[in-house]
């Protein structure tokens, strides 16, 4: 067998448990929601919009960090090279994104039709997907649940390069930076501009077309940290 | 015949600290090497520039006639076990073999599973649960297993008992006939392995101070005892490790030559000295220069 697809099915093997639990929690959170939102009956407002997917994306970024900073030693003790580990992490998130984006689409094709489980809820779509067709709907999904995904890869190879003390110096430049920016744009009073740039974006090229540039900043970013990186 | 192993002037240093320092050396192919020293002394870290773990400062590392950083086609033939491994958080012993199964492509599974029952190893317990005796049979599994044409364990054995140790010299040895391949073994347990050992290479404070063929080494260092003067007169061209005094008599340990038939006809003592004495002896006198 090739080997980085057996080194991606270590990776496997390591998150059997973390591809369940999100979605355990995920119909734990949707059962609640169907139970509230039923007890409520025809109090709910116009089609509410509930934050249940939130346990999918932030297991990723935990996961993205966690494949790091544990199987990173582990694969290098291995006698695995760093780009052997860094193509098979790639190949297992792209399969893992791949694969909750056609679960989530398949689940917001369901709610809909059912006109929101029967009671007008909305748990896994959001108003405006219904307006796209279905390659758009799963690019939507996904390029935030990579951009989670790599967010976590990132801070794991600061961690593993430079230690806790390099992801606290990563944290707060990053804050830094943001808080910079945010100063900047009120000093030259570019607030209500800048609004109305993000109001100009479409749903795919805010949710897909942007953040898929953070995730190949991040992905080189991650990857140049880790060519140096020692378990 | 070309070695497996080629070092020369390999160093690797953490600021103003030399882990390694200038060291330079050659591994044959099929051989039990001991790689010796004290905590600290470097051999966890030559052997992970030797694996490609660790990237060097200065000199060259050919393993397999190539430069082990980033060489997958060297790494897949090296297998690296160390005391410090650490495992993914949610691996159970099985993931730890299964990634043995995949990456190494000698791995001889009939082999894994007899140890794993020679252990006794419980395959579905997760690793973070297993004692630290049992932390160390999974490594010594894994490393023979791989049946790695160079194979390193870093300390393998801490934690296991003595029944466990003796199993894992044994199968070692009874392996390594039928499949010989290049093995280092870096331990605190001198006398423990040194039947094992063909070869003997013992690094203080970065530096390698002995690279000898175990039997040249056993017959070349030995302890006079008698009376200082005589001890003096036959020890003159030999190299002295240390010396004390036990009343009238002086026993010096030297390293060098010293003719039996002269020590009989003085009347003194000659008695060779264990792997382990001798690595004391050299390991102070080198931390006293």
């Amino acid at each position: 067998m090739n080997r980085v697809v057996a080194i991606a099915r270590l990776h496997a093997a390591g998150r059997r448990d973390g591809l369940v639990w999100p979605l355990v929690i995920l119909a734990i959170a949707f059962a609640v929601n169907l139970l509230v939102f039923g007890a409520m009956g025809d109090d709910i407002g116009d089609r509410p919009v509930t934050g249940g997917l939130a346990s999918v994306y932030i297991t990723a970024l935990a996961f993205g960090a966690v494949a790091i900073a544990q199987q990173f030693p582990f694969a290098l003790g291995m006698s695995v090279t760093r780009r052997e580990f860094a193509a098979a992490l790639g190949l297992f998130t792209v399969a893992q994104t791949a694969a909750y984006a056609v679960l989530l689409v398949v689940l917001q094709a369901v709610e809909d039709a059912t006109g929101g489980w029967g009671m007008r809820l909305r748990f896994f779509g959001a108003g405006f997907l219904d307006r796209e067709g279905v390659p758009a709907q799963l690019l939507i999904y996904a390029v935030p649940l990579l951009l989670m995904t790599l967010t976590g890869v990132a801070l794991g190879t600061v961690y593993v390069r430079w230690h806790s003390n390099g992801v606290f110096a990563a944290v707060c430049a990053v804050l830094l930076a943001g808080g910079l920016t945010a100063g900047l744009v009120t000093k030259y009073g570019s607030w209500p501009a800048t609004g109305e740039w993000f109001l100009r974006q479409s749903a795919l090229s805010m949710f897909a077309g942007w953040p898929s540039i953070a995730v190949v900043v991040l992905a080189a970013l991650s990857w140049a940290t880790l060519r140096r990186a020692t378990p | 015949m070309t070695p497996v192993v080629s070092v020369q002037d390999l160093s690797k240093r953490y600021g103003a600290v030399a882990a390694v320092d200038g060291v330079s050396f050659e591994l044959r192919r099929n051989g039990i090497y001991g790689l010796l020293g004290r905590n600290g002394a470097g051999k966890t870290t030559l052997m992970q520039l030797l694996t490609g773990q660790q990237f060097a400062t200065a000199g060259t590392v050919r393993v397999l006639g190539a430069d082990p950083v980033e060489n997958e086609r060297v790494l897949r033939q090296v297998s690296f076990i160390k005391e410090s491994q650490r495992y993914p958080e949610t691996y159970k012993v099985r993931h730890v073999l299964l990634a043995g199964r995949l990456l190494f492509p000698a791995w001889d599974e009939a082999f894994a599973r007899s140890l794993v029952a020679d252990f006794q190893l419980p395959p579905s317990r997760p690793v973070k649960k297993l004692s630290r005796g049992m932390l160390s049979a999974l490594g010594v599994t894994v490393g023979l297993a791989s049946r790695a044409p160079i194979t390193f364990f870093d300390e393998p054995y801490l934690g296991l008992d003595a029944v466990a140790r003796q199993l894992f010299y044994d199968r070692l040895l009874a392996d390594y006939a039928e499949h010989p391949r290049t093995v280092v073994l870096s331990t605190h347990l001198i006398d423990e392995v040194s039947d094992l050992l063909e070869h003997v290479l013992l690094i203080e404070r970065g530096r390698l101070v002995l690279d000898e063929a175990a039997d040249t080494l056993r017959g070349q260092v030995v302890t006079v005892t008698g009376p200082a003067q005589t001890v003096d007169r036959l020890t003159a061209n030999a190299d002295e490790l240390h010396r004390e005094h036990l009343g009238p008599l002086t026993r010096a340990t030297v390293r060098g030559a010293v003719s039996a038939g002269d020590a009989r006809e003085a009347g003194v003592q000659l008695e060779p000295v264990s792997l382990q004495q001798l690595v004391v002896r050299i390991t102070t006198r080198e931390a006293v220069s």
